[in-house]
């Protein structure tokens, strides 16, 4: 069982997503296109999208919903994450003095679902309200490097902006918001405003039906959108549902309740679904890797030396097979592997506990007082490791204590509630030895946050870790537009930050998706679950009972 | 009477300011603030600040005090931070989700609880009683959430997989209608509605029932050996209706009491089962609020709950009033 999870794994991180079984997908060959349409799925998350109003929502399943289900942004990410066009049929550069100006062309038939058109005065809206600061949108940073949008007509758009690697990344995800709704909306109430909770209007291939608080979003086929983009969806409606407790979100896939059991946790359920013939398991990638953070303040975790100790003594592979089950790929940097930067002639650190000892040996730390515990001057090699309460870090948490006991570290563990670990570890003192937490990448990458000197005093900052050369590079890498230019210095980055271990990065996560079988022709990958919703569609006579 | 019960309601109001006074210090003292789901790497410091600033944090605690009194006064609840959309539609949506669970599970307690502890009663020391002793024992002392994650297992799972087990009997283990409630007819959406209440309804209920049943059973025994009994079965009438019409009232009465106790342990308890069927009721409102320290929503839910537990202890004493004859309020 364990083997042939991991070898789905495998293929899905190679191939970026995974289709159905063999058998059945002869099934799928045999049903014509016509009678696909129809039928209503059920995906059950355990947190609440927070909102429909881009203008509000900072959470991930949001965005999907708002990318994928309910509206339609300019462009999108291709299965090799290329830019394509999709509202925007296609788009132009011409160099400016300041830097670049970037004419958006926009399709014509794309209406918002009260019928009113789709035009550039809309993207002209949401752009001069993202740049607003009394609209306080979350991710303002993706906009830092534009200036301005002047409508050319209807359907032609010109932004104006410097020159940046990745410049059209944000147009995937902002999502437009119509002007004809919200443009008399003073900006300082756009977020509170009920678009985004119970009336949303969007442009998509769905449109809204209902929003129940704590419960559900429906969804149904927009039977308007335009056929160049992809057409009416298959199914007929889509709910969102939200089921916190994990073992009744299981139950329900189980029962048929739900058809898409998005990011199954604990991971020990995937077992129990791969065993049973109607449901099946999709592990994708994501932008997600686990850490273990040293705190470089601390004299301990001064020397690079022991924090490679460190790694070297932590049993990674061990992690990922036991806590998750398999499902996570052993780390060696922060560029994950779905990255175009990403290393991939570099080695993880090994599990080594004998060349731990050698190098804690030689950076001076060595236990005297034959007490297990090693010693340097007056510090003791003895520790507190935190993280917040999340099942699968505390099991973390204990596995590393073990591997570190047995090169001579005493591990404290302490479990602490979310909101006050972020205090901690956010305030400029770092009243924290080491702790074990999640980091979200992005595919336009700036980890100038985390790892940069500027940085010191910052939020993110929290391996207090400076080195002047990996300064240099992750200021170039922003700069440079050529990426067989960018990518030597990348690997440079990923190298030096392998040798000097400002985190032991544990894994990049996978996320493991429940499906009924019934359900076909789903593709999810890094790009999101929900990516090819549209083309989802229900065996005919697997569909639920409808009058 | 009428009197009574706006002395009671009048007497109600320190009560009530303070506890919101007291939890407003208490969800203020936690660390951390709102503006916690919005820390991102892509969010900029400024723009927490402008979140901050907009929804007055920055000011000193007294002031966003006394300017959260003031609005609160003046019946305005606030937006919710998190949702973004105003707490009296929230709540408009999820008060009524709890009282219908509560209000099921309640009757259920009584309606079981007391049949069980009549039958007890009057069979006491047969192998039946024993029986229902120890299963009220048991039933009493487990946990809602894992009983409630048993009867998921039980009847929402196992049961799928069985092609003999009645369809009727193949529960919804979470939400409170089907992804096709609206298709439906009528009676369907209400047979729908029925069946999803189900389980959480016993899985809150079970335990309460046990307890009441223990409490009936020794309110009846005690009725029973009275002298008025005696007569009553003296005259010849037939014992079922001495029971029921002479024995049952007066055995009730401690039994009324305890449904002002029940009331607040119902919506504490709520929270829990609320969690693991996916009930979208005050219950978890209340728990997500607190953990993304939503101010505004954990004054305004909170506030509910306390005002909840006073009318049921207001309940409780009106029902005495009226069983009882001898209770007269002033």
């Amino acid at each position: 069982m364990r083997r042939a999870l991991i070898g789905s794994i495998g293929v899905a991180l190679l191939s970026a997503g995974c289709g159905e079984g063999g058998e059945r997908a002869q099934v799928a060959d045999i049903v014509p296109d016509s009678l696909r349409y129809g039928g209503t799925v059920v995906v059950a998350y355990m947190a609440e999208p927070s909102s429909m109003n881009q203008f509000a929502s900072v959470d991930e399943n949001a965005r999907e919903l708002q990318n994928f289900v309910l509206f339609t942004t300019l462009i999108q990410y291709d299965e090799n994450l290329q830019p394509a066009p999709y509202l925007a049929e296609r788009w132009d550069t011409a160099a400016t003095i300041e830097g670049l100006a970037l004419t958006f062309h926009l399709h014509d038939g794309v209406r918002w679902h009260d019928g009113a058109p789709t035009t550039a005065n809309d993207f002209k809206f949401t752009f001069d309200r993202i740049k607003d600061p009394r609209t306080g949108f979350p991710s303002a940073s993706l906009l830092a490097l534009y200036d301005s949008a002047v409508v050319r007509d209807a359907f032609t758009i010109i932004f104006y902006l410097k020159r940046h690697p990745g410049f059209l990344d944000p147009w995937r995800r902002i999502s437009p918001m119509p002007e004809h709704i919200l443009g008399d909306v003073p900006p300082a109430r756009l977020q509170q405003h009920p678009f985004g909770t119970e009336s949303p209007v969007g442009n998509g291939p769905f449109r809204f039906v209902e929003h129940r608080s704590g419960d559900r979003w429906v969804f149904e086929a927009n039977p308007d959108f335009p056929e160049s983009l992809g057409g009416r969806a298959y199914l007929d409606r889509l709910v969102y549902r939200v089921i916190e407790e994990p073992t009744t979100r299981l139950s329900e896939l189980l029962a048929g309740e739900v058809d898409v059991y998005l990011s199954i946790e604990p991971p020990q359920q995937a077992s129990e679904i791969e065993a049973n013939p109607a449901v099946q398991v999709i592990s994708l990638p994501t932008l997600r890797y686990t850490f273990i953070n040293w705190n470089g303040r601390r004299p301990l975790f001064q020397d690079a030396r022991v924090r490679r100790a460190l790694t070297l003594a932590i049993n990674r592979e061990q992690i990922v097979q036991t806590v998750r089950n398999g499902l996570g790929v052993v780390a060696k940097g922060p560029v994950p592997p779905f990255h175009w930067a990403y290393h991939r002639e570099l080695e993880p650190l090994p599990y080594d506990p004998d060349s731990a000892r050698a190098l804690l040996d030689a950076a001076g730390w060595v236990d005297r007082d034959g007490d297990g515990i090693r010693e340097r001057d007056v510090y003791r090699a003895s520790f507190e490791l935190r993280t917040n309460p999340n099942a699968t870090r505390e099991d973390i948490m204990t596995l590393v204590q073990a591997d570190l006991r047995k090169v001579g570290f005493e591990v404290q563990l302490r479990v602490q509630e979310a909101q006050s670990l972020r205090r901690d570890i956010t305030s400029r003192e770092r009243p924290f030895d080491a702790f074990v937490l999640g980091w979200g990448t992005d595919f336009r990458l700036d980890d100038r946050i985390l790892f940069a000197c500027s940085q010191f005093d910052g939020p993110f900052q929290w391996a207090s870790y400076c080195n002047p050369r990996v300064d240099e590079l992750l200021d170039q890498v922003t700069r440079l537009e050529d990426r067989s230019q960018a990518l030597p210095l990348w690997q440079e980055y990923q190298e030096i930050l392998q040798w000097e271990q400002p985190y032991t990065f544990l894994y990049y996560d996978v996320r493991p998706n429940g499906l009924r079988t019934r359900l076909r022709d789903v593709q999810m990958d890094i790009r999101g679950a929900l990516q090819n919703v549209k083309d989802w569609w229900v065996e005919p006579t697997a569909r639920r009972f409808t009058p | 009477m009428a009197a009574y019960i706006v002395r009671r309601l009048i007497q109600a109001i320190p009560l009530l300011l303070g506890i919101v006074t007291l939890v407003f210090i208490i969800v203020h003292a936690a660390p951390g603030d709102p503006t916690a789901m919005y820390v991102h790497p892509s969010v900029s410091p400024e723009v927490i600040e402008q979140m901050r600033e907009n929804w007055g944090l920055d000011r000193p605690i007294h002031i966003q005090y006394l300017r959260w009194l003031r609005s609160f006064l003046t019946g305005d609840l606030g937006v919710s931070l998190t949702q973004n959309r105003p707490i009296v539609s929230i709540l408009a949506e999820r008060i009524p989700n709890t009282l219908i669970l509560s209000g099921t599970s309640l009757v259920l307690i009584f309606a079981i609880g007391i049949a069980i502890g009549i039958v007890q009663a009057v069979r006491q020391h047969s192998t039946l009683d024993h029986a229902l002793t120890l299963s009220a024992l048991f039933i009493y002392s487990m946990p809602s959430f894992w009983l409630g994650l048993m009867l998921i297992l039980v009847f929402a799972y196992k049961a799928h997989l069985l092609d003999w087990w009645p369809a009727a009997l193949k529960f919804p283990a979470s939400g409170m209608t089907s992804v096709d409630h609206d298709l439906m007819s009528g009676w369907g959406k209400l047979g729908d509605r029925l069946h999803h209440l189900v389980l959480p309804s016993i899985a809150l209920g079970v335990a309460s029932a046990a307890s009441v049943a223990r409490y009936m059973r020794s309110s009846m025994l005690e009725v029973i050996r009275q002298d008025y009994i005696r007569t009553a079965r003296a005259k010849g009438l037939p014992e079922r209706t001495v029971i029921l019409k002479h024995a049952l009232k007066n055995a009730l009465l401690p039994i009324i009491t305890l449904l002002g106790l029940y009331l607040p342990f119902l919506f504490s308890g709520a929270v829990l089962v609320e969690y693991v069927f996916a009930w979208p009721g005050m219950g978890r409102t209340i728990v997500d609020a607190i953990n993304q320290r939503d101010y505004p929503l954990v004054m305004a839910t909170s506030f509910i709950f306390a005002v909840m537990v006073v009318i049921a202890n207001l309940i409780a004493d009106i029902l005495y009033a009226v069983v009882d004859p001898r209770i007269r309020y002033e």
